[in-house]
């Protein structure tokens, strides 16, 4: 039996799948903290897609690894800052959870 | 490595990745959840692995699920409200959003499945040491930029999270 090998295609699926659980977590959890996870999950999506590029298409060039390591300091960044945002809301609302904080609702 | 280990490790490393990803965004207690990203970051950085990018995944292991998730679970443990677990763990729009991302995954999926990729013929591996030489030369302004980013990320993270002088302390 002819055994194929693991495609691009199969790369792609999954990391279509992983956005998509991440965007449905991001646009539905309550707590903030939860919503910084689904967006970690995105961002591993789009980092899962990048490495699969560079390794099927264009391999001769780092590009792929290069935009995964600038995004993996840029999601570090959007973490610390974010969680920092959340605790700050908890300070003044006394919860994190993002519907109950509608001040700016008119 | 033989196509058939390759496919084998893909397709737990995918499972591990999808399970552990819908545990994250469906569990109703946020310390579990935050557990379960565990699992899915490590897939991760296995898929990143079995792709030749050895560099990243070990960064991977490192940034993510060490540093990231330790802050993701320091701040849960901060700001849990006790009432928490009894509240429902989505809102209203869970079944617009689950409409939402399917119709993203089937979009993807389907541009993934039919786009005439340009696929290279032969693939190479790029070690650490080239990773280093291309960030220190090729790309040594977006290598800069993103460090200028993370000292500035440092600072209003500080100032962001220190509580006032005169504030009680929670």
């Amino acid at each position: 039996m002819m055994v194929s090998h693991v495609q691009l295609s199969h790369y792609l699926v999954v990391a279509a799948l992983l956005f998509a659980i991440g965007a449905f977590g991001a646009l539905t959890r309550r707590n903030a903290v939860a919503v910084l996870m689904g967006v970690e999950l995105m961002l591993n999506a789009a980092n899962l897609n990048f490495v699969a590029f560079w390794r099927y298409v264009d391999p001769t060039r780092l590009e792929g690894q290069i935009f995964v390591l600038i995004i993996i300091t840029v999601a570090a960044a959007e973490a610390a800052v974010g969680l920092a945002l959340v605790l700050n809301i908890y300070r003044n609302f006394g919860t994190v959870e993002v519907d109950r904080v509608n001040t700016l609702k008119g | 490595m033989t196509p058939v280990v390759e496919l084998a490790l893909f397709a737990i490393a995918a499972a591990v990745v999808l399970v552990s990803g819908a545990a994250v965004v469906g569990s109703r207690h946020l310390v579990r959840a935050a557990f379960w990203l565990l699992p899915c970051l490590l897939g991760v950085a296995g898929l990143f692995a079995l792709l030749g990018a050895y560099f990243l995944a070990a960064i991977q292991v490192l940034i993510y699920a060490g540093a990231i998730m330790l802050l993701l679970l320091f701040v849960l443990l901060l700001t849990r409200d006790i009432g928490a677990p009894a509240a429902a763990a989505h809102n209203r729009q869970a079944g617009w959003a689950l409409i939402a991302a399917a119709l993203v995954a089937a979009v993807t999926i389907g541009v993934a499945l039919r786009a005439p990729w340009r696929l290279a013929l032969a693939p190479t591996r790029a070690g650490t040491g080239d990773i280093g030489e291309a960030l220190l030369r090729t790309y040594l302004l977006p290598f800069e930029v993103a460090s200028v980013l993370l000292l500035s990320a440092i600072i209003g993270a500080i100032v962001i999270a220190r509580s006032e002088p005169g504030e009680p302390r929670s």
